[in-house]
C-alpha cells in the first residue's frame, strides 16, 4: 500500500464532507489496523526533512475499510449551537485508490443524504444524493472556500489540512511547542483562488506525527481560522497515533466547530455498491 | 485708578500691575495645549479625525439597535464597491478589466476578499451534473448571459440588468479608518480604478470607506486651507480698518492661541474632529477675531477721546470699558451654543461644549492677553480726531431715519415677520448622504455614476425575526418574504433587492433541478436546501437556526426626505407580515434619516431654549418680564427671518442648518444688549428716547458693524470648503449675520425709541438717599425697588445751584413728551427757593428740601404760579404726564401708587394754609 497517496492525493481531491470526515476517521481507523501497517520510521527532529515528516504522517493513515461515527457540534456567532451526526464509510480500491461515502444521520430532515468521493489518480469524482430524490448528482468545479454544512470548515480548509504536502509550496520552518509538546512547523503557500487562503501553517507533533494545529491566513499575519487538536485525546496504539477531537475556530465570524469521534467499526468487506455512483445512496443498515 | 477700591484686590488692577505675569501664564497654558495637541516625542498629531457618517447618527435610535443586531447575527465587513461600466460588460475588454481588477484588488493589503463576476461560481444544472463555472474563463456564451440574468444573486447584485455595468465588491479587513489609511486605502483602490479606466471602460469607486476617506480629506483640507484663509482675509480686513500692525498682529496672535487651547482641549478630552466638530476651529478663529477687533477698536477710540498719561491708566481704561461688553458677549454666545447640549447627537453636544470653551478662551485672551500685550508694547498716546468719523455720521443718519420713520419701519418689520413665518412653515427637515460633497467632487461623481449604473448604491437592511428555530423554513413564511421583496422591487426608491427567497430559488434550481425561479414548497425541502447549500453568502442572509433573516436593499435616493417617505410606505408592508415575523429596518440610509429627524427636533428645542435663556437674561438685566420680552423681539424677528430664508431657498433643516441659528442667536443678541444698554443711558441723559436711540446707535454702530463684518467674512470663507454642509453653514451664518446687522441698525432703534427701559443694574445703582418712603411722600408706600424704578422711568437729574426751574406765568404746555413746561419735580437732595415778584419786589414764599413736590399744578395744565430756583446743587426727580403714561403701561402698580400719593399731596396742600407754591 502506498501510504503517501492514501493521506495526500486522496484527500486533496475530495469534496465537502469527505474531507471533513476523513480528517478524523482515517486516522482513528488506522490505529485498529496496526497489524497491517508498516513500522513508523523513527525521526530525528533536528535532521527530519519535509519528506521524512510527510512519510511519518502517512503512517498514521488507515489502509483498509472502516466505518466511523462522527459527532459535530457547531457554535454559531449568536452563541446558538447545533449538532450533526454522520457515518463515514471508507474502502480503498484494489489499487489502493481512496473511496469514501458519507451519510448523514442527523439533522433528521437530512437523514439519508449522502456524498461519495471516488479517486482515480489525479482524477476525482464527487457525487451527492438528497433525500426523496431518485438519483445522485455529480458536482464539478465547485468553489473550495465555501463553508460546509453549517460548520466552520470549508472544502478548501480540509483539503489544505490533509493535502498540505501536495497543495502548494510547503517548507519546514522553525520548530515550536504546543502544550509543551515539540512540533514541526510546516508552512504552505496555498492557491488563494481555490482555497481562499494565501498560506496555511501546520504544527505536527514530533513524537507521533499527528497534526496538532493549523492556522489559515487569508492575508497578513493574523489567522482567520485556527484548527486545534484536543491534545488530551491523542492516543497511540502500536505505531499509530490519532487525535479524537478537533476544534475549528473561525475568528472572523466568532464561531467554532468541534468534531468528536464516537464508535467505529472495522468493515473490511463493505459492499462495492456503496461506492457505486448509481447506488451509493441506497439503504445499508 | 478710577472706580476701584485701592484696598481690595481686583483682577483689572492685577492685570495692569502684572502684564508680564499674564503673558507668561498665557505662554505656559499655550505650551501645555501644544503638548496635548502634538506628541513632543515624535511630533505626531494627537487630535484624531472621525470622518464616519456615524457622527451624524444618534446612538439611541431604534435603527442603530437593529443595525447592531444585524452585525451581531449576520456579520459585517466594510465594503468598497468598484463599478466597471462598458457598452457590454461581457465583452472581452470589459471582462478582462474586471478580471485584472479582481486580481489586483486581491493583492492590495487590507482587502480581505474580493467578489466579482469573474471569481463567482455560476451554477449550471443538468439532469445528472451540477457544474460551477467561472465567468470569463472562456468567451461568455449566450447561455451564460441568460444564466447570469436569471440568477437573482448575481443580476442587479453583481451585474446590471442592462449588462452595461458590473460591481466588484472588496471586503476590507478592518473598519478602522486609521488602519486603512496606514495601508493606503482606499487610495490604492482609487489608483487602480484610474489605471484601468479607458475611453470605453469606466471604473468608479464608492462605498462607506471611500466616503469616509473623502470626508476626512475634506476635514483636513478645511483645517489646512480654511483657517489660514480666514486668517489672511481677516488680516486684510483688519489692515483696512485699523491701518496698523497692531490692529492685525494682535488679533491674529490671540486667535492662534485660542485655537491652540481649543484644539489642545479637544485632544486632551479624547475628542475627534468630525463633520460637526470640524466647524469649531473656524468658529473659534472668527469669534476670537471679533473680540479682538472690539478690543483694538476700543483702544484706538480711547486714544482718540482720552489723554492717558501712563501705560497703566491706558490699560485700565481699556479694561474698564471692555470687560463688561466682552464678558457679556461671550456669555450670551455661550448661551446660544450651550443650548445645543440638549441635542441627542453626541457630535452636536461636543460641538456645543468645544465651541463654548473656544468662546471662553477667546474672551479670556481678549481680556487678559490682548490688554497685556497692548500694555507692554503700545505707548500711551493721544490721537484726537477732528470730527465724527464715517460710522458716527452714518449712525446719526440711520438713527434719525429710524426715529423719523419709526412707524413705517415697524410696519415693514411686522410684515417681514408675517412673511418670514409663512415662508418658514415651508421648511422641510432633511439631509443628504453624498450631498455633503460638492457636485464636482470625485467621490460624488463616482457615487452617482455607480448609483446610476447599478440602480442604487445606498444600502438599507430589513431584519426579519421569527423568534423560533426553523420559522423561516416554513414555505408560507418564505412566500410572505417573497411577496414583500416583490413589492420592494416595484418601488421607485429601490434599486436592488436580495433576500432568502432568492437564495432558495437558486438552490432549488441547482440542487433539485427545479425550473428556474421556482421556490420549494415543502419545509423539509427548504431545510435541505439551506443545509446543503451552505455558503458565506447564505450565512449573511439567514442565521444558523433559521429564525432570522435579512433583506438587503440598495436605494436609488440620496435625500433623507425621500428615504423617510419610502419608510412610511414600507411600514404597513412590514406590519402585514404573518405572525410571528417581526421586521425592523436599518442601514446607513435609515440611520441618517432617523437621526436627522431626532436631531432636528432636538435642535429646534435648543433654539427655543436659547431664546428662553436669552429672554431670561434680558428680563433679568432690564428687571422686567415685559421689557425682557420687548428686547427679545428683535432676536425673534431675526430667528423668523432665518427660517423664512430656509423656507424660501429650499434649504432643509438638519444638524448643520439648525446649528447656524443657535450660533447666530448667541451672536445677534450680543449687539442687541450692547445697543439697549447704551440706549438706556442715552435716553435718560438726553431725556428723550428718540435722541437716545440716535446716540446709542452712534456709540455701537462701529463695533457692531466691525464685529458682524469680521464674523460674516470668517464664515464666508467656509464656502470654499469641500463639504456641502460647510458651504451651507458658511453662507447661512454670513447671511444671517447680515440680517442681524440690519435688524440691529434699523429695526431695534426704531422699536426701542418709544420705550424707556430700566435695568436691574440701574435699579441697584440709583441712589435716592435713606428712608425714601418716609422722607419722600410721593414715593410713600412703594418698595425700595419700585421707588428706584419710578426714579429711572422718570428723570433723575442733578441741577446746579441758581438754575431757574420754572417761571411764574409760564404756560404749562400740552403735556407732549419732551415739553418741559409741564414737568413736576421732586426734591431728592438740595434745596429750592419759591418766590414771586410783585411790584418789582421778590417775595420769598418757601424753601423746599428733600421730599418736596413742585410743579404739580402744571401737570394739570394751568399756568405756573411762582418762580422756582435751585439754591444749592440739587438732585431732582423730574417727570411729566408722558412719563406717567409710560409708567402706567410698564409698571401700573407703581404708577397707581404715585398717582394716589400725588392726589393726597394735592389734597393736603389745598387743605393746608400754606401758600400754593406754583
Amino acid at each position: 500500500m502506498n501510504r503517501t497517496s492514501t493521506f495526500g492525493p486522496a484527500v486533496a481531491g475530495m469534496r465537502r464532507a469527505f474531507a471533513l470526515s476523513l480528517l478524523t476517521a482515517a486516522g482513528v481507523a488506522s490505529s485498529y489496523t496496526a497489524s497491517a501497517a508498516e513500522t513508523k520510521p523513527a525521526l530525528n527532529p533536528a535532521d527530519a526533512t519535509l519528506t521524512d515528516i510527510q512519510a511519518c504522517m502517512s503512517h498514521n493513515l488507515v489502509q483498509s475499510g472502516a466505518l466511523r461515527d462522527l459527532n459535530v457540534k457547531v457554535t454559531d456567532r449568536e452563541g446558538g449551537s447545533h449538532g450533526l451526526r454522520m457515518k463515514l464509510y471508507w474502502k480503498p480500491t484494489a489499487t489502493q485508490e481512496p473511496r469514501v461515502q458519507l451519510r448523514l444521520l442527523e439533522p433528521v430532515a437530512m437523514r439519508g443524504s449522502s456524498y461519495l468521493l471516488l479517486q482515480d489518480g489525479a482524477q476525482e469524482e464527487v457525487y451527492f444524493h438528497l433525500p426523496n430524490v431518485e438519483n445522485a448528482v455529480q458536482i464539478t468545479g465547485k468553489n473550495m472556500s465555501e463553508p460546509l454544512w453549517g460548520t466552520d470548515f470549508s472544502y478548501g480548509e480540509i483539503k489544505q489540512v490533509l493535502g498540505l504536502l501536495f497543495q502548494g509550496k510547503t517548507e519546514r520552518v522553525d520548530d515550536a511547542k504546543i502544550d509543551q509538546r515539540p512540533v514541526y512547523v510546516l508552512n504552505t503557500d496555498a492557491d488563494a483562488d481555490a482555497s481562499g487562503y494565501q498560506s496555511v501553517r501546520s504544527y505536527v507533533d514530533q513524537a507521533t506525527c499527528v497534526l496538532l494545529k493549523s492556522e489559515f491566513f487569508a492575508k497578513g499575519s493574523t489567522p482567520v481560522k485556527t484548527l486545534s487538536a484536543d491534545a488530551t485525546s491523542l492516543i497511540t496504539l502500536d505505531d499509530y497515533s490519532v487525535v479524537l477531537g478537533y476544534t475549528m475556530s473561525n475568528h472572523a465570524a466568532g464561531s467554532k466547530t468541534v468534531i468528536e469521534l464516537s464508535d467505529f467499526t472495522l468493515l473490511e468487506h463493505l459492499p462495492e455498491w456503496m461506492f457505486d455512483a448509481g447506488r451509493f445512496f441506497e439503504p445499508y443498515d | 485708578m478710577r472706580g476701584l477700591d485701592p484696598r481690595r484686590w481686583h483682577p483689572r488692577r492685577w492685570m495692569v500691575s502684572h502684564p508680564w505675569g499674564a503673558l507668561l501664564a498665557t505662554a505656559a497654558l499655550t505650551l501645555l495645549a501644544t503638548v496635548q495637541l502634538v506628541d513632543p516625542r515624535d511630533g505626531h498629531l494627537r487630535l484624531g479625525i472621525d470622518s464616519s457618517v456615524r457622527t451624524l447618527v444618534v446612538p439611541e435610535i431604534p435603527a442603530q439597535a437593529t443595525e447592531d443586531e444585524i452585525k451581531r447575527r449576520f456579520g459585517h465587513r466594510e465594503q468598497v464597491v468598484v463599478v466597471v461600466r462598458a457598452a457590454d460588460i461581457f465583452a472581452g475588454e470589459a471582462l478582462n478589466t474586471v478580471r485584472a481588477l479582481t486580481r489586483d484588488l486581491n493583492a492590495v493589503p487590507g482587502i480581505e476578499s474580493v467578489q466579482s463576476l469573474t471569481n463567482t461560481a455560476l451554477p449550471r444544472r443538468s439532469d445528472s451534473t451540477l457544474t460551477f463555472e467561472r465567468v470569463g474563463e472562456t468567451p461568455v456564451t449566450p447561455e451564460q448571459r441568460a444564466a447570469i440574468h436569471a440568477n437573482p444573486l448575481i443580476r442587479d447584485q453583481l451585474v446590471a440588468g442592462d449588462s452595461r455595468a458590473t460591481a466588484i465588491v472588496a471586503d476590507l479587513s478592518s473598519d478602522d479608518d486609521s488602519e486603512l489609511r496606514a495601508l493606503g486605502l482606499p487610495q490604492r483602490i482609487l489608483d487602480l480604478a484610474e489605471r484601468y479606466t479607458t475611453p470605453t471602460v469606466q471604473v468608479h469607486v464608492t462605498g462607506a470607506p471611500v466616503l469616509r476617506a473623502a470626508t476626512s480629506d475634506a476635514v483636513i483640507n478645511q483645517l489646512t486651507w480654511v483657517i489660514p484663509a480666514i486668517a489672511v482675509l481677516m488680516s486684510a480686513f483688519l489692515t483696512l480698518v485699523f491701518r496698523s500692525i497692531r490692529g492685525v498682529a494682535l488679533p491674529l496672535t490671540v486667535v492662534s492661541i485660542a485655537l491652540l487651547w481649543t484644539l489642545g482641549t479637544m485632544a486632551a478630552l479624547g475628542l475627534s474632529l468630525n463633520l460637526i466638530t470640524c466647524l469649531v476651529p473656524p468658529l473659534v478663529v472668527t469669534m476670537g477675531l471679533a473680540y479682538c477687533a472690539h478690543i483694538v477698536s476700543e483702544f484706538d477710540a480711547l486714544q482718540r477721546t482720552t489723554k492717558p498719561t501712563t501705560r497703566a491708566e491706558q490699560t485700565l481704561e481699556l479694561l474698564r470699558s471692555m470687560s463688561s461688553p466682552v464678558a457679556l458677549t461671550a456669555f450670551t454666545t455661550m448661551i446660544g451654543l450651550l443650548a445645543l447640549c440638549i441635542s441627542p447627537l453626541p457630535a452636536v453636544r461636543d460641538f456645543a461644549v468645544l465651541s463654548a470653551l473656544g468662546v471662553i478662551y477667546s474672551a479670556v485672551l481678549a481680556l487678559v492677553t490682548a490688554p497685556a500685550l497692548l500694555h507692554v508694547f503700545a505707548r500711551p498716546r493721544h490721537r484726537p480726531t477732528s470730527g465724527p468719523d464715517l460710522f458716527e455720521r452714518l449712525a446719526i443718519r440711520l438713527g434719525n431715519f429710524d426715529t423719523r420713520y419709526r412707524r413705517q419701519i415697524l410696519a415693514v418689520a411686522g410684515m417681514l415677520l408675517v412673511a418670514a413665518l409663512a415662508a418658514g412653515s415651508r421648511v422641510h427637515v432633511g439631509d443628504q448622504f453624498i450631498g455633503v460633497f460638492e457636485p464636482g467632487a470625485r467621490v460624488r461623481v463616482d457615487y452617482e455614476a455607480a448609483n446610476a449604473a447599478l440602480g442604487g448604491v445606498t444600502p438599507m437592511n430589513i431584519l426579519i425575526d421569527g423568534y423560533a428555530s426553523n420559522v423561516l423554513s416554513d414555505p408560507d413564511m418564505v412566500a410572505a418574504l417573497d411577496r414583500l421583496q416583490d413589492w420592494l422591487r416595484k418601488q421607485p426608491e429601490v434599486g436592488a433587492v436580495v433576500g432568502l427567497p432568492d437564495h432558495l430559488r437558486v438552490l432549488n434550481q441547482t440542487l433539485m433541478n427545479a425550473p428556474t425561479g421556482t421556490l420549494p414548497e415543502q419545509q423539509t425541502r427548504i431545510e435541505q436546501l439551506l443545509f446543503f447549500g451552505d455558503s458565506n453568502a447564505l450565512r449573511a442572509m439567514v442565521n444558523a437556526d433559521r429564525s432570522a433573516t435579512q433583506i438587503r436593499l440598495r436605494l436609488t435616493v440620496d435625500e433623507t426626505v425621500e428615504v423617510d417617505a419610502f419608510l412610511q410606505h414600507l411600514k404597513p408592508q412590514l406590519l402585514a407580515l404573518p405572525q410571528p415575523l417581526v421586521a425592523k429596518v436599518a442601514g446607513e440610509a435609515v440611520l441618517v434619516t432617523e437621526s436627522v429627524d431626532v436631531v432636528t427636533a432636538g435642535q429646534l428645542q435648543s433654539i427655543v431654549l436659547a431664546l428662553l435663556l436669552i429672554y431670561a437674561c434680558l428680563a433679568l438685566q432690564f428687571a422686567s418680564f415685559k421689557i425682557g420680552l420687548m428686547a427679545t423681539l428683535p432676536t425673534l424677528l431675526q430667528t423668523a427671518i432665518y427660517f423664512g430664508g430656509l423656507g424660501l431657498s429650499g434649504i432643509t433643516l438638519n444638524a448643520t442648518t439648525s446649528l447656524v441659528e443657535c450660533l447666530v442667536l448667541g451672536l445677534a443678541v450680543d449687539d442687541t444688549i450692547h445697543y439697549l444698554a447704551r440706549f438706556n443711558n442715552a435716553a435718560r441723559d438726553k431725556a428723550s428716547e428718540s435722541r437716545g436711540a440716535v446716540v446709542a446707535l452712534a456709540a455701537v454702530l462701529r463695533p457692531v458693524t466691525l464685529t458682524k463684518a469680521v464674523l460674516a467674512l470668517g464664515f464666508l470663507v467656509l464656502i470654499t470648503g469641500d463639504l456641502h454642509n460647510q458651504v451651507v453653514f458658511g453662507w447661512l451664518a454670513a447671511l444671517t449675520l447680515v440680517a442681524a446687522w440690519l435688524v440691529d441698525v434699523l429695526i431695534t432703534p426704531a422699536f426701542m425709541s418709544g420705550v424707556r427701559i430700566v435695568t436691574l443694574w440701574d435699579t441697584l445703582r440709583v441712589n435716592l438717599g435713606a428712608d425714601v418712603q418716609e422722607t419722600i411722600p410721593l414715593l410713600s408706600g412703594l418698595s425700595t425697588r419700585q421707588a428706584r424704578v419710578f426714579a429711572l422711568m422718570a428723570n433723575l437729574q442733578t441741577v446746579p445751584a441758581g438754575t431757574r426751574l420754572m417761571s411764574e406765568g409760564d404756560d404749562c404746555g400740552d403735556g407732549r413728551p419732551g415739553d418741559p413746561a409741564g414737568d413736576i419735580y421732586v426734591v431728592i437732595d438740595g434745596s429750592l427757593r419759591v418766590w414771586i415778584e410783585r411790584d418789582g419786589q421778590e417775595m420769598h414764599l418757601n424753601t423746599l428740601s428733600r421730599g418736596a413736590v413742585v410743579g404739580e399744578v402744571g401737570y394739570f395744565g394751568q399756568k405756573r404760579m411762582a418762580n422756582v430756583d435751585t439754591v444749592s446743587d440739587a438732585r431732582l426727580l423730574r417727570f411729566d404726564d408722558a412719563d406717567q403714561e409710560r409708567i402706567c403701561r410698564q409698571y401700573p402698580r407703581v404708577a397707581a401708587r404715585v398717582f394716589l400719593n400725588l392726589n393726597r399731596l394735592q389734597a393736603e396742600r389745598r387743605a393746608s394754609t400754606e401758600p400754593v407754591p406754583s
